[in-house]
């Protein structure tokens, strides 16, 4: 495979982990524009841990994924009980602060004769640890994928659990979920938990990937985009959003046929694809009818 | 079972229910009548924790749940259907079943052994896996006392149940809440149609303005002159 | 000098503050009448002030020319949005609305840098008069101008809202939108109308912010959808009293801050103290838990 194919694959490989926890969030019926700020955390956190403190990666990705989750949880207790255009503003409002601390902070220590570390608005440069340890693009890749199928293969498992079905459930009429005894804010406190955890995983292999990230990595354009993928690609299944990143990044930017145009091109396409289709190509409705079509193609071939 | 004691509920300083004291046996099959604003919906939603109340008490097998959170109300074996059907319409039928069925603490497998039941008692089985918005109507309001069914409640709230259904099916919605509830779910029904509810409950509340009117056998009500008056809008004879 | 260093930054801030205040007022309106957000909204404004820009660089137009092109050009991009992203959605598809004005944020910025695409470009200046000296204070006469400016409309828009058969049909879609419809108001009209006049007002507010500067840059678009957003939502949504009384605090604030801690905290500050208004005071604010619930049980039940 040449570079360039690597490199869009593992684009579209990190910003799915984004518009998964954007979709985790929207499928609990809160609208965040500030899913970028975990993604943000965990790419800093997990950037230190491999420079600054030597550790594994896999110790590393987890560690910030955590720290991700936990400021999620954090951010969770103050504004889950908001909705609409309130939690919407919260978020959004935690993530400019997560971005502008970042352009503050500087934390630079000498390590092996270099130094490095976070350095303000310049960002995190030289995370080296993919080169350090001699890993090719492919393998890089490959750890991305691997990851992001684990993600979506858990996802998928409780989707298809009760507490799954809850959380839809929740994402439709929370209060008629309170009623049938679901405790609504435990469950999207939760679901703000895992979609932290989530976001802060890609993060962390982006600042690996790339090898450095600056505060603009992940400003607001970044959460818009994410909450996005999912509402093109649709709500009804796990791969949705990452369906709407493959059209965005895999077919529009990639191939380069609306080069210079390609904004323009898109951004009408996507207003006029709402119009069809208000919750994206796999809605529930999509989803419905694939299941029951290929249940019926199963029960044919008994 | 249920023992509500001086209930009150306000909305801008209006008393949607001025000191309601009602007390429910278990398995009890109780009509709510009494005309529009008179706080038959309001008391449901006071029941079920969604509307604030502003004194008195409210107590299921002696345990006090105003106060409590609707889940926890719930959890403590309230089952409600709403007026204008109420449902998850993004959901497969058996979806919108599931995540009541059995207890909090039952395995997912008796869970969806409850659901398939509960769908099976209201006549759903073979629409199990379409999209609840994809229903006929006369099918959603099946569906909402199928969820009922599931929660396995010892008090349903059933606000209007019959609700722009057809003569034909709405007796077979109440037949359906006759048979479906065993003798330990006590019901409370609100209903336009006196003759749906006599079929079901044998004793009736009559409410207007927020306060309890008459609470008697609903065949005597009906006979009553002052039901009549209460649903005409004349003044009560004092 | 603290007093007068304080003074000077308050009469700065709410110089500037009220060009977030006019911001405000366009995103209530639609905020109101449509309950859904128009992340477009900036866009539109930046359309209109690079249409005005281009026609200034092109062919020196005079700057009362450039101020109908902004605002025309803004109140027709805003016509387009609302076609797109707002008509065809009914209430139920809030958030397909929200990304879809977020895809035009995105076409529109696209179509403006095509346009200009250097990433500042000249605009004609307000005024050219030196500033004026009230004691040991200092204030531009072009501030003064936009302070001036903010406040006519705002009086003007609140006159139409109060006053005119117009404003009383957009008063009456923002309190009771089903009611409306049942007494025989064109609803969609009122919308779309509405539009128009926020998306005007946002370009009165975009010319004049340009004209102070005397120049505009690509950030204008993020930049006046971020302000209006905060100064809106400071405000307590939903009045026009409370846009300008948010925009006046932003500017205020950040004016401080930017005095005391810089132009990176300045931004902070503001996030900040939009964070905790929202996630500390549900009492004054909708999202209380109590509210919400019996909001919902009284449109659906």
């Amino acid at each position: 495979m040449d570079g360039y194919l690597i490199t869009i694959l593992s684009n579209i490989g990190m910003v799915s982990f984004v518009a998964l926890s954007a979709y985790i969030l929207l499928l609990s019926g809160q609208i965040s524009f500030g899913q970028q700020a975990y993604f943000g955390i965990g790419a800093y956190v997990a950037g230190i841990a491999t420079v600054m403190w030597q550790w594994p990666l896999a110790g590393a990705l987890l560690f910030g994924s955590l720290a991700a989750g936990a400021a999620a949880g954090l951010v969770g207790l103050a504004t889950l009980r908001l909705s609409g255009i309130y939690f919407a503003m919260a978020t959004l409002a935690f993530a400019e602060i997560m971005r502008i601390a970042a352009e503050l902070f500087v934390y630079r220590r000498d390590i092996g004769g270099i130094e490095s570390g976070p350095d303000g608005v310049d960002g995190f440069r030289d995370i080296r640890y993919f080169f350090a340890n001699e890993f090719s693009p492919l393998e890089t890749c490959l750890i991305v994928y691997a990851l992001l199928a684990t993600v979506l293969a858990i996802l998928c498992i409780i989707e298809r659990t009760r507490a799954g079905r809850m959380l839809r459930q929740i994402g439709e009429d929370p209060l008629l979920a309170e009623v049938h005894g679901i405790n609504v804010m435990s469950v999207r406190m939760i679901a703000a938990l895992a979609a932290g955890a989530v976001a802060g995983l890609g993060g962390g292999l982006y600042a690996h990937l790339m090898t450095y990230v600056e505060p603009k990595s992940f400003d607001i354009m970044l959460g818009v985009h994410a909450l996005a993928y999912g509402l093109i690609g649709g709500l009804g299944t796990a791969f949705g959003p990452i369906l709407g990143v493959l059209i965005d990044i895999g077919l529009l930017e990639s191939t380069r046929i609306f080069h210079g145009y390609r904004m323009i091109v898109f951004g009408g396409l996507v207003a006029v694809l709402l119009i069809v289709r208000p919750r994206g190509l796999l809605d529930e409705v999509a989803v419905s009818r694939i299941r029951r079509a290929l249940r019926r193609r199963r029960d044919a071939g008994d | 079972m249920l023992e509500i004691d001086g209930l009150k509920v306000r909305f801008d300083g209006v008393e949607a229910l001025a000191g309601l004291t009602i007390s429910i046996p278990a398995g009890a099959r109780i009509g709510v009548l009494g005309p529009n604003g008179s706080g038959k919906t309001t008391l449901f939603n006071a029941i079920s924790g969604l509307v604030a109340i502003a004194g008195g008490t409210i107590r299921l097998d002696g345990r006090a749940i105003s106060g409590l959170a609707p889940h926890q109300i719930a959890a403590a074996g309230v089952a409600r259907t709403f007026q204008s059907v109420r449902l998850f319409h993004r959901l497969s039928v058996l979806d919108n079943v599931l995540p009541i069925a059995g207890t909090a603490a039952a395995g997912s497998h008796d869970a969806r052994e409850a659901a398939l039941a509960a769908l099976d008692v209201a006549g759903l089985s073979a629409q199990r896996d379409i999209l609840a918005g994809d229903l006929g109507f006369y099918d959603q309001r099946r569906l909402e006392i199928a969820r009922a069914v599931a929660q396995r409640p010892r008090l349903l709230l059933a606000d209007e149940p019959t609700g722009g259904l057809s003569q034909a099916e709405s007796d077979q919605v109440v037949a359906l809440i006759s048979r479906a509830f065993g003798p330990d779910t006590a019901i409370l029904l609100i209903e336009h149609q006196v003759a749906a509810v006599e079929a079901l409950c044998p004793r009736s509340l009559l409410l207007a303005e927020g306060r309890l009117v008459a609470d008697a056998a609903t065949s005597d009500m009906r006979r009553d002159r002052s039901l009549a008056d209460v649903y005409f809008g004349t003044r009560l004879a004092h | 000098m603290a007093a007068v260093d304080l003074a000077q930054n308050t009469l700065d801030g709410l110089m500037i503050g009220s060009s977030y205040a006019l911001l405000a007022i366009g995103f209530t309106l639609i905020f109101g009448v449509m309950r859904r957000l128009n992340l477009a909204y900036g866009p539109t404004i930046m359309a209109g002030v690079y249409l005005g820009t281009a026609a200034f660089i092109s062919f020196g137009a005079p700057i009362l020319v450039i101020l109908a092109i902004v605002v025309i050009g803004a109140a027709v991009v805003g016509l387009y949005v609302e076609r797109l992203c707002f008509r065809p959605f009914g209430e139920a598809a809030r958030t397909a609305s929200m990304v879809a004005s977020f895809a035009l944020w995105m076409q529109i910025e696209e179509a403006a840098m095509h346009l200009l695409p250097r990433h500042m470009n000249p605009f004609p200046p307000l005024l050219s008069a030196p500033p004026l000296q009230i004691g040991p204070l200092l204030l531009r006469a072009d501030h003064l101008v936009m302070l001036a400016a903010t406040l006519l409309i705002a009086g003007a828009v609140t006159y139409f809202l109060a006053r005119t058969r117009f404003g009383l049909a957009i008063r009456a879609v923002i309190d009771q939108p089903r009611a409306a419809a049942i007494v025989g108001i064109h609803v969609q009209r009122v919308m779309m109308l509405t539009f128009v006049l926020a998306s005007a007002v946002g370009g009165l507010a975009g010319f004049l912010i340009a004209a102070t500067d005397a120049q505009v840059t690509a950030m204008i678009g993020m930049w006046a959808t971020t302000k209006g957003l905060v100064a809106m939502m400071l405000g307590g949504l939903g009045s026009v009293k409370g846009a300008i009384a948010g925009g006046l605090l932003l500017g205020v604030l950040e004016a401080h801050a930017q005095w005391f801690l810089g132009p990176q905290v300045r931004d902070m500050v503001a996030w900040g103290l939009l964070f905790v208004l929202l996630a500390f005071w549900p009492g004054g604010l909708m999202g209380s838990k109590a509210l919400d619930r019996t909001m919902a049980v009284g449109r659906r039940v």
